[in-house]
């Protein structure tokens, strides 16, 4: 691992463990495991695959090679070791498995849980749920598996027990395309629906689906916060493919938090273990050598100032507690490859 | 002829077949690979076990791995630990001997049987279903195994189970429980016996062999007969009435079909007959009692009918005989006829014939233990005349 310290324009720059990235492409998507003992991430490497790995990481210090998360396709003659796309990781609450998204040329895109043991990685039966499946996420306990499915059309929100792996639940039947969905604690679920070219917020509570959040551009990858009283997510409303992070505390209400934020290839904003704040990364080449954490109440803003370029996709986790930052960047500018790094934040969020 | 070029002919044609071999064992392979991609995992079970009917090639490390993913997605984990095993025989790899070594971080060997008493088998659950996919599909196998056969030998995982009312627990450590089941509302119900740590693993549940060692006792009053010899100067007919105990084993070779294997003690006793012939009584002949001390090996084949068990076999027994009278020729010098009947006669006979009988086993006596009762025929030559007998047993005998 890679320990650099700089300083720059008289603040001191965070301590960032970087992450040994065992191939060519960009690091994109870190997600900590529930225990912040693994990081998953994906390596796209521009040509059409993009991998899955995972890394050890312990006292903010990540230890040796990620170990690569693949599908048994890619040994075959069938799929070939071109085309596989491994993406979009989950880890569940309880057991710690981790949840994926995978498919591979001529292949449908399914999800497939990895348990560490040395096993194959296991799919979503094929005879239980048909159809891409994407957007895995978890019900607090872990038991339920939230995802969308094209089996019926345009994608529907679906919710299978991994009780027994068999019992499915169709959360949405519209005509149109729903995406993201993510459980609260109490069982509701926020999700987007794609309609008339724009994506809005809904949640379904109840037994009913009610629209949350509309309006102008599209407001996506909504997230639970201040377990599940409001909804945070990415929105595009002010148009230019300009991005911001909002809140929203109610039906029909929205606070923009952060403006000009530089999207998430996949994720959905990044809360703080505490659910106090939002992280994110900025579009402002002048700022974008920090990662900036805003107070949900708006009330405070701070950057985390890295020694990298480009710097995005933040996800936090806490861990005997401290707090760690991983975040992915550009090493200098004009860089091939975005790199992932670690850094212990615990002070910057007291 | 010159033998060389025909060893050298020899060798061409095996190498060629086992080539042929590998060439189809490879067709073999991607047939498995494309029903992986379908995740039909019966035909890739299917395909794998055609491979073991190779006898010049052996399977890869892929394909024992395939496999292994086959047999775990049928939920057949002690399939799996084979699988991985011979994989491991060939390479180890890291991640094969942490999927190996998972198996007993997760599972435990476990042996479950329901007797014939139920006439409605009953279903086993596990009190928290495990979460992962595996263990849920090894469980539905167990499931599955008890309904088709009344008995499953293989791994489950961890966990509180209930069968038939009643709970048992599979734990880390567990070296091959036996779980009996019972009928509901008996206080024992549920038995569970260890089995020694070299039975730790069990059979590859794929395989067609449901066989299993289990004791068998019988204890019982017997009656015996000699008949007449066709040799001169031998013992006279005697008889007499005894005891007859056997231990053995019953090796299950199906559910209904096992083979049983005895050997015991047959003991038979009569009272002699003191002289009343004037001239024999005066030269001191006494009545001489029938004492018979045998030894026997006994076979069967046992076919069960519910709690009914039907038994027939070759036996073989060594007796030493203490009894009266001898059968003398027509050309006897040295005893008159009179004098024939009395005289004590002591010897030792090698017979071997056949036994059968029938057990009635329906009373639980004990952890897997059946009791119930028994009768036994027997008839034995051993060349110069027939040994028959009757037995009525007390039988114990393993579940």
């Amino acid at each position: 691992m890679m320990v650099t310290t700089l300083w720059m324009m008289g603040m001191q720059v965070a301590q960032a463990g970087q992450v040994q990235v065992p191939a060519d492409g960009h690091a994109m998507n870190p997600v900590w495991s529930p225990d912040g003992k693994k990081v998953a991430f994906e390596i796209n490497g521009q040509t059409g695959s993009i991998s899955l790995f995972v890394a050890n990481v312990d006292g903010g210090n990540s230890s040796g090679v990620p170990e690569k998360i693949g599908l048994k396709v890619e040994q075959t003659s069938f799929g070939g070791s071109t085309g596989t796309v491994t993406a979009a990781p989950t880890w569940n609450p309880v057991n710690k498995a981790l949840f994926f998204e995978g498919s591979h040329k001529g292949g449908s895109n399914r999800l497939y849980m990895y348990s560490f043991n040395g096993q194959p990685a296991y799919p979503v039966p094929e005879n239980v749920i048909s159809g891409d499946l994407s957007w895995p996420s978890f019900s607090k306990d872990g038991m339920e598996l939230l995802f969308v499915s094209d089996a019926t059309g345009k994608g529907d929100v679906y919710a299978l027990s991994l009780r027994d792996w068999k019992t499915k639940r169709q959360i949405t039947s519209s005509e149109y395309s729903e995406m993201a969905p993510r459980f609260d604690n109490d069982g509701n679920i926020v999700y987007t629906r794609k309609q008339n070219d724009a994506e809005d917020i809904f949640v379904h509570k109840s037994g009913t689906n009610n629209d949350w959040v509309g309006g102008a551009g599209d407001q996506t990858r909504p997230q639970w916060a201040n377990a599940g009283g409001a909804v945070i997510y990415f929105t595009s409303e002010r148009g230019g493919g300009v991005w911001d992070v909002a809140i929203s505390s109610g039906q029909s209400q929205s606070k923009t938090l952060a403006k000009d934020i530089r999207l998430p290839f996949r994720a959905a904003p990044s809360l703080s273990p505490d659910g106090k704040w939002v992280a994110y990364g900025l579009e402002n080449p002048d700022k974008a050598t920090s990662i900036w954490l805003t107070k949900l109440d708006g009330s405070k803003t701070i950057a985390i100032k890295t020694p990298h370029q480009a710097c995005a996709e933040p996800s936090l986790t806490e861990v005997g507690g401290k707090i760690y930052l991983a975040y992915t960047g550009l090493p200098s500018e004009g860089s091939n490859w975005r790199q992932l790094h670690i850094v212990d934040v615990t002070d910057k969020l007291q | 002829m010159s033998l060389l070029p025909l060893i050298v002919l020899i060798q061409t044609a095996d190498a060629a077949s086992v080539e042929e071999e590998q060439a189809e064992m490879a067709r073999i392979l991607e047939d498995m690979k494309q029903f992986r991609e379908k995740a039909n995992w019966v035909v890739v079970e299917k395909r794998y076990q055609q491979l073991s009917e190779f006898s010049k090639a052996s399977p890869t490390v892929e394909m024992h791995l395939l496999g292994a993913e086959a047999a775990s997605n049928l939920g057949n984990v002690s399939a799996v630990k084979t699988r991985l095993e011979a994989s491991l025989a060939l390479e180890e790899t890291d991640k094969t001997k942490q999927w190996y070594d998972s198996i007993d971080a997760n599972y435990a060997p476990v042996t479950i049987k329901v007797p014939k008493k139920f006439d409605e088998i009953p279903d086993l659950n596990i009190l928290t279903m495990p979460f992962f996919p595996d263990q849920q599909l090894a469980l539905a196998f167990a499931q599955k195994s008890i309904q088709d056969n009344r008995k499953f030998q293989g791994y489950v995982p961890f966990g509180e189970y209930t069968i038939a009312g009643s709970t048992f627990t599979v734990a880390s450590g567990d070296s091959g429980e036996v779980v009996v089941v019972r009928p509901i509302g008996n206080t024992d119900a549920v038995a569970k016996n260890t089995k020694p740590k070299d039975s730790k693993k069990p059979k590859d549940s794929t395989s067609s062999d449901d066989s299993t060692l289990a004791m068998r006792l019988d204890l019982g009053v017997s009656a015996a007969s000699a008949g007449e010899s066709s040799a001169v100067n031998q013992a006279q007919p005697f008889g007499g009435v005894g005891t007859r105990v056997g231990i053995g084993v019953g090796y299950g070779l199906s559910d209904a079909l096992s083979l049983v294997a005895e050997v015991g003690y047959h003991g038979s006793f009569g009272a002699g007959e003191a002289p009343v012939l004037s001239g024999v009584t005066s030269v001191g002949y006494d009545a001489t009692p029938t004492l018979y001390h045998g030894a026997f090996g006994w076979l069967a084949a046992s076919m069960a009918f519910n709690d009914v068990e039907v038994l027939v076999g070759p036996i073989t027994e060594f007796a030493t005989i203490q009894t009266q009278g001898i059968s003398l020729g027509t050309d006897s010098m040295e005893y008159s006829q009179g004098q024939g009947d009395y005289i004590p006669v002591e010897g030792s006979i090698l017979a071997s014939g056949l036994s059968g009988g029938i057990t009635y086993a329906g009373m639980n006596v004990g952890e897997g233990l059946l009791g119930g009762v028994s009768t036994y025929v027997g008839a034995q030559s051993d060349g110069a005349r027939w040994y028959t007998w009757g037995q009525v047993s007390l039988t114990i005998k393993g579940q």
